[in-house]
């Protein structure tokens, strides 16, 4: 694709001949005419064109009858002498026409012809029905109107220069020309090398050539042709489309070899030719629209086209096969182009985003996953250019504005506003030169150097709370007074105990702060029985809401399937979803929630955090319920003073107050953390958020200093049976407070002998569960939970403002140990592949399996079923057990990973994100129905390839 | 097609913007139905595309400022009912003449847009106009309407306007609706229904005692209320918000029921029907049979009946062996109450 903005004005208008002749000789019909003899091409092709080629072709082959050529429209090959040279009644043509015959042509519901065009017909066959000298489809020609260009411009449709940047081509209108490039990258006219016929748009010199040219073009609604040119003499060495492309083409690109090209077009076919000998090699159909850019991957294997039907699709150069759909484009998409090492492909048109894949379909159909989908310019993106170094992309737009985008990161790094015209190609000169061509004739050069990349600003941003926790503080004495005494002034830390008596009432409680101070601020009233739904802010001294951070959007969505509720984690079903990462904070309707797990499968949505139980809201915001079809944006906190970058998106502000507790561990009671922006005095306002009050309106203000800490227990059992070398899960639960985000390890010591755990178990900063198993070992003593003299301890411990916090995790319960029976149901885990090993060897030692970020290894899960015969389930979205965030059991159904009935083994998949750090934990199984079982566990890492080690 | 933009769509959608909630998540199938309703102080429904909001407006109204206090429903509520407002007098106006006539000016009534224009624009005008004049009393524009030539004009068309259905040059016949008909039916025959059960959308029947007996199927507000009839009779559902959703359709189901179902005939034979009242006074000889088919005639069709009918009906009357006299008089209200005269306004 190059110049597909020519289509607005390309379109010519084409008369039919005759009215043209209409108005030199009024008389068509004239005996005159039928003696001088009337000619097939001036008087009857343009007839059959309008009233008869649209379904007589030789592509649809109507009534297995085609008008294109004169020897098919006489053919008798349908037992009916079509026409008889001469005889008018004889002509079957003249009956179908006239309706004389069973059926009537054109058909009754579409265009008749008039009286005066079937006797142009009766003429014709009376006069001898004589054909033309060269019998070329009727659709190889058109009769239009000459129309004079507008004097002045001359358009330039498609640029590119040479590998060298030495030689530029330049396509316009009927020609493509050559321009010579200084040492400084000026552009200088040398001369005309062809006059292909109708438009150039698009110009390529063929890979790894500098004498070579190919241009795509033709003419609309007629043909598209490529044609292939000898840069030295202006030879057309070959040209391809013709026949088989029946519009014009957008691009024409040969392969890295140079051996290969591929057209494509507004008929939304994709062709491959071989260059040398001109054959076609393939033709690909699957494009519902037409397909305005044409790329090869670096190792010429995969071919990739970007369509009108707002997709890329992805084909295999060999066998033809798709590989993948690109279907996240919302509008047409004009651009696509791979990255020199072929890691990457970029993609952007009429959704003004510029979307980035990883390319990972190489060899076998797959899903390449988006990187980065940016909002990119106010108007449809035209052209794509990549630097040579690829550290670059280019991008133009009819917005007037080219922008340089620092890679891999995709973050714009300038941009140049003012182009005069729209831009209709890019091309990479020399020494990080770009050129930009226009619709007014005219080329821009940019230059690269100098440009600095920005830093790149997407990393995940921690935490929420601003609480700079630093230091802990002394929690200090808390003051308790009357609302009353508190008056207007008060000093915290303090509790007050008030009533809101009026409808809409608030009450407030000025106090100073220093900039930087945090202070934790929590109502109690619906937990003493109020009939207060409280509401908290902090505002000003003169009562104006004071601004906690604002959240840029950076990707639009909404809800979709059905509404939420203001509690719920799960299902949260939002357009464009994989456009999403986890951790990434949603905004909605001024709840800010953030994404934990992704959809499993297509009857699902996201989770969000903490993952299970009810739902945390992030910035001091409020749990909502959500309509459906309620707009909800992915946002990006932005540091205080920085500046949105601007991207057809909104930003959010979001002020101290809260509704209900983010923790949601006070129902209707409200806590805000507050970290005072600068030095002065604040008020506190409580009040009811529906705006009621009265007498028992009453509530608790406390308002004290930070304490960051937690508390953990164990889920799983009280009391614990266990039959020698069986294996049982148990979970350890984290509550977070005060927005102590760390990670907490859990070590348990003291089992019985025989019995192992997997400890330390560690709790993800941020995360609130971590999952092990304990299991007997073949030789287990024997023994009586109650009996067992020693109780295992369990400590959890974390640095909490560089204070090593110790808790006793309560929960774990004694084990009895019993005789395993004769055939017990078992589940282990065993290596994929020819070893096939089991992952836990009989000593207990934990096998490993690595995985990198971004991609997927493999493990089989395989059952000794002993009785039990059913299905055996081990969860769906909740599968993989104790798995670092980001990782996720991958290709399950609906009904979650499971060993079908009769069957034994389940081969399963374990998937990284590409942002997940590295890490070491242990991993496990373990079965959702009765006999509750768990694997052994296994030892699972995260893993950078050594050339990506951070 | 309308004429309303993009822009003033997001304005408009902009009034609701910071009505928030907390709670159930409106999916019918989920939760207990509970939520708590706020006004937020702040919030801005963004337009996409555009990336930023439209200052809330009524369509064809005023906008409010963005930083406005206040609850911006009170905007729309005040737009909504304000004399400038047209859409709203013009639809009412619409509605209430649809009432009357079976048709509205525009049709349906809840697709007014302006590329649906009134049959007779004029008219529709010179209603609503009215409708404001009279302060919104609704009374008064019945009376007008009522009392005007067009809405007494016959039903019998003339070969001239035999296939007009626009223009109200005669009376477009029509069915009671399901509710109208089953009061009439309950009215003439002295027997209610009584409304006992509600259906849930799941499928399950509820035991309800909110309808006290006598009540009227007009007086329901519950679209739930079970009731074969009123189901058969196309009464709305109320699952959409959309007029269209009521159905005046005829089917055979309708004739069946009336013929054969239980409403008529059951109210007929229940105990202290008209039937019974009526059969009792004249085996008495309380009540001379020409007065009884009298007044059956007034009861259902609001008229006597002619010499014809009353001649026929006196005769099998008085033909009645002792005993059989009942069956005789329902069998009298029940050929009039299924006659197409009853059936069908004209």
């Amino acid at each position: 694709m190059r110049s597909f903005l020519i289509i607005a004005c390309g379109i010519v208008a084409i008369f039919p001949v005759e009215s043209l002749r209409g108005a030199s000789s009024p008389s068509a019909s004239s005996s005159a005419d039928a003696e001088k003899g009337l000619d097939y091409h001036e008087d009857i092709a343009p007839l059959l064109r309008q009233y008869c080629v649209g379904c007589h072709n030789d592509d649809d082959y109507k009534g297995d009858y085609s008008v294109e050529r004169y020897i098919d429209l006489v053919s008798d090959d349908l037992g009916e002498t079509m026409v008889d040279p001469g005889d008018v009644d004889a002509s079957y043509l003249m009956r179908l026409l006239t309706g004389d015959a069973d059926d009537l042509m054109p058909p009754e519901d579409e265009p008749q012809l008039s009286a005066k065009e079937i006797a142009l017909f009766r003429a014709w066959i009376a006069s001898g029905g004589k054909g033309p000298a060269e019998d070329d489809s009727i659709l190889s020609t058109l009769k239009v109107r000459e129309m004079a260009p507008a004097p002045g411009t001359r358009p330039i449709t498609a640029l590119e220069m040479s590998g060298d940047g030495t030689l530029a081509a330049v396509g316009r209108y009927g020609e493509v020309a050559l321009a010579s490039v200084d040492r400084d990258g000026r552009m200088e006219d040398l001369r005309v090398l062809g006059a292909p016929g109708g438009k150039v748009n698009a110009v390529h010199f063929v890979k790894g050539a500098r004498d070579r040219v190919v241009t795509a073009g033709g003419i609309a609604g007629l043909k598209g042709v490529a044609t292939i040119w000898n840069v030295a003499t202006g030879e057309r060495l070959g040209e391809f489309g013709e026949g088989l492309h029946r519009d014009v083409l957008y691009d024409a690109e040969t392969d890295p070899d140079g051996g290969l090209l591929a057209t494509v077009g507004y008929d939304g076919k994709l062709v491959l030719w071989e260059v040398v000998t001109g054959r076609r090699k393939r033709t690909i159909e699957g494009h519902n629209g037409a397909i305005f850019d044409v790329a090869f991957s670096p190792d010429g294997r995969v071919v990739a086209t970007a369509s009108a039907d707002e997709t890329i699709k992805l084909w295999e150069v060999e066998t033809g096969r798709r590989l993948d759909t690109l279907n996240q484009p919302q509008g047409e998409v004009y651009a696509v182009l791979f990255s020199a090492d072929g890691k990457y492909l970029f993609g952007a048109g009429a959704d003004r985003r510029i979307r980035m894949w990883r390319f990972v379909s190489a060899e076998q159909p797959g899903i390449n996953p988006v990187r980065h989908s940016r909002f990119a310019h106010e108007g449809d993106v035209t052209a794509l250019e990549l630097s040579e170094d690829g550290k670059w992309l280019m991008s133009a737009s009819v917005d007037g504005v080219v922008k340089l985008w620092a890679l891999p990161a995709l973050v714009e790094a300038r941009a140049w506003a003012g182009q005069s015209d729209d831009v209709t190609s890019l091309a990479r000169g020399r020494a990080g030169l770009f050129y930009a061509a226009r619709m007014d004739g005219g080329t821009t050069r940019f230059e690269t150097a100098g440009v600095k990349a920005p830093a790149a600003t997407e990393d995940l941003p921690q935490g929420d709370s601003g609480l700079a926790i630093g230091a802990l503080r002394e929690p200090g004495d808390i003051l308790l007074l009357s609302e009353e005494e508190a008056g207007d002034a008060v000093t915290f830390p303090a509790r007050i105990s008030g009533v809101i008596g009026e409808e809409g009432e608030g009450d407030e409680f000025l106090f100073s702060a220093k900039a930087g101070e945090p202070w934790v601020l929590e109502v109690k009233g619906e937990r003493m029985e109020s009939a207060l739904d409280s509401k908290i802010e902090v505002l000003s001294e003169d009562g104006e809401p004071v601004e906690r951070v604002r959240l840029q959007a950076v990707r639009d969505s909404w809800f979709e399937f059905r509404g939420k509720d203001s509690r719920q984690v799960n299902d949260f079903r939002i357009f464009n979803w994989r456009e999403m990462e986890l951790n990434e904070y949603l905004y909605c309707n001024g709840e800010v929630v953030r994404l934990w797990g992704y959809p499993r499968g297509p009857d699902s949505g996201f989770l969000v955090y903490p993952g299970s139980g009810t739902r945390h809201t992030y910035f001091g915001t409020t749990g909502m319920s959500h309509a459906l079809g309620q707009p909800c944006y992915v946002v990006r906190p932005l540091a205080r003073g920085e500046e949105a970058r601007p991207n057809g998106l909104p930003v959010f502000t979001v002020y101290y107050e809260n509704d209900d507790d983010p923790k949601r561990r006070l129902g209707k009671d409200s806590k805000l953390a507050f970290v005072a922006p600068e030095d002065g005095r604040y008020r506190v306002r409580v009040s009811d958020v529906r705006g009621f009050g009265g007498a028992d309106y009453g509530y608790e203000l406390t308002v004290r200093v930070p304490e960051p800490h937690f508390s953990a227990r164990v889920d799983g059992f009280k009391a614990m049976k266990l039959a020698r070398g069986e294996a049982r899960e148990f979970v350890v639960k984290l509550e977070r407070f005060d927005d102590f985000e760390g990670a907490v390890r859990v070590e348990i010591d003291g089992l019985a002998p025989g019995l192992h755990v997997t400890s330390p178990l560690v709790v993800e900063a941020g995360q609130h569960m971590a999952m092990g198993v304990i299991w007997a070992g073949k030789n287990a003593p024997l023994a009586a939970g109650d009996s067992s003299a020693e109780k295992p301890t369990i400590v959890a411990r974390a640095m909490v403002g560089g204070v090593e916090l110790e808790r006793e995790v309560a929960g774990f319960g004694n084990v009895e140990v019993l005789e395993a029976t004769e055939d017990p149901f078992r589940v282990a885990l065993y290596a994929d592949g020819e070893s096939g090993e089991p992952m836990v060897s009989e000593g207990g030692r934990l096998l490993e399996l690595t995985v990198e970020p971004g991609e997927t290894v493999t493990a089989i899960v395989r059952a000794r079923r002993g009785e039990f015969e059913e299905r055996i389930e081990f969860g769906k979205q909740d599968s993989g057990r104790n798995l670092a965030h980001g990782l996720i059991i991958d290709n399950i159904g609906l009904n979650g990973l499971m060993i079908p009935v009769g069957k034994t083994e389940q081969r399963f998949f374990i998937t990284a994100a590409d942002w997940v750090p590295e890490s070491t934990r242990t991993f496990h199984l373990r079965t959702v129905q009765d006999p509750k079982v768990a694997t052994q566990a296994i030892r699972l890492k995260v893993r950078r390839p050594d050339d990506q080690a951070n | 097609m309308e004429k309303w933009t993009n822009d003033q769509y997001y304005a408009f959608a902009n009034l609701f913007s910071r009505v928030r909630a907390k709670g159930w998540g409106g999916d019918a199938r989920k939760g207990d139905g509970l939520r708590t309703l706020y006004v937020a102080p702040r919030g801005e429904l963004i337009q996409p595309g555009k990336g930023e909001p439209q200052a809330p407006a009524p369509l064809g109204g005023e906008p409010v400022a963005l930083d406005a206090p206040g609850d911006r429903r009170e905007v729309l509520a005040d737009w909504l009912t304000s004399p400038e407002n047209e859409a709203f007098s013009r639809s009412i106006a619409n509605r209430v003449w649809a009432n009357f006539f079976g048709r509205g000016l525009v049709e349906s009534v809840d697709d007014l847009r302006v590329s649906n224009p009134a049959s007779i624009e004029p008219l529709l005008e010179e209603l609503s106009d009215y409708l404001v004049a009279q302060d919104f009393d609704l009374k008064a524009l019945m009376r007008v309407i009522l009392q005007s030539e067009t809405y007494q004009r016959s039903s019998e068309a003339l070969s001239e306007n035999r296939d007009e259905k626009g223009f109200f040059s005669r009376y477009y016949p029509r069915r009671m609706m399901a509710e109208v008909l089953h009061d009439a039916v309950a009215s003439i025959t002295g027997v209610s229904s009584g409304f006992t059960e509600v259906a849930l959308r799941d499928g399950s029947v509820q035991k309800t005692e909110f309808y006290p007996e006598g009540t009227r199927a007009m007086a329901l507000y519950d679209s739930a209320v079970k009731s074969y009839f009123l189901k058969t009779f196309g009464r709305n559902e109320r699952e959409i918000a959309c007029e269209g959703e009521r159905s005046n359709q005829p089917s055979l189901v309708q004739v069946l029921h009336l013929s054969n179902g239980d409403t008529v005939n059951e109210k007929l034979r229940a105990e202290g029907s008209i039937a019974e009242r009526t059969a009792l006074q004249f085996a008495a000889g309380e009540r001379k049979a020409g007065a009884l088919v009298n007044e059956a005639y007034l009861m259902c069709l609001a008229r006597y009946p002619t010499k014809r009918e009353r001649n026929e009906l006196v005769r099998l009357l008085e033909a009645a062996k002792p005993g059989e006299e009942r069956e005789v008089v329902e069998d009298i209200y029940w050929a009039l109450m299924t006659s197409r005269e009853f059936l069908f306004q004209r």
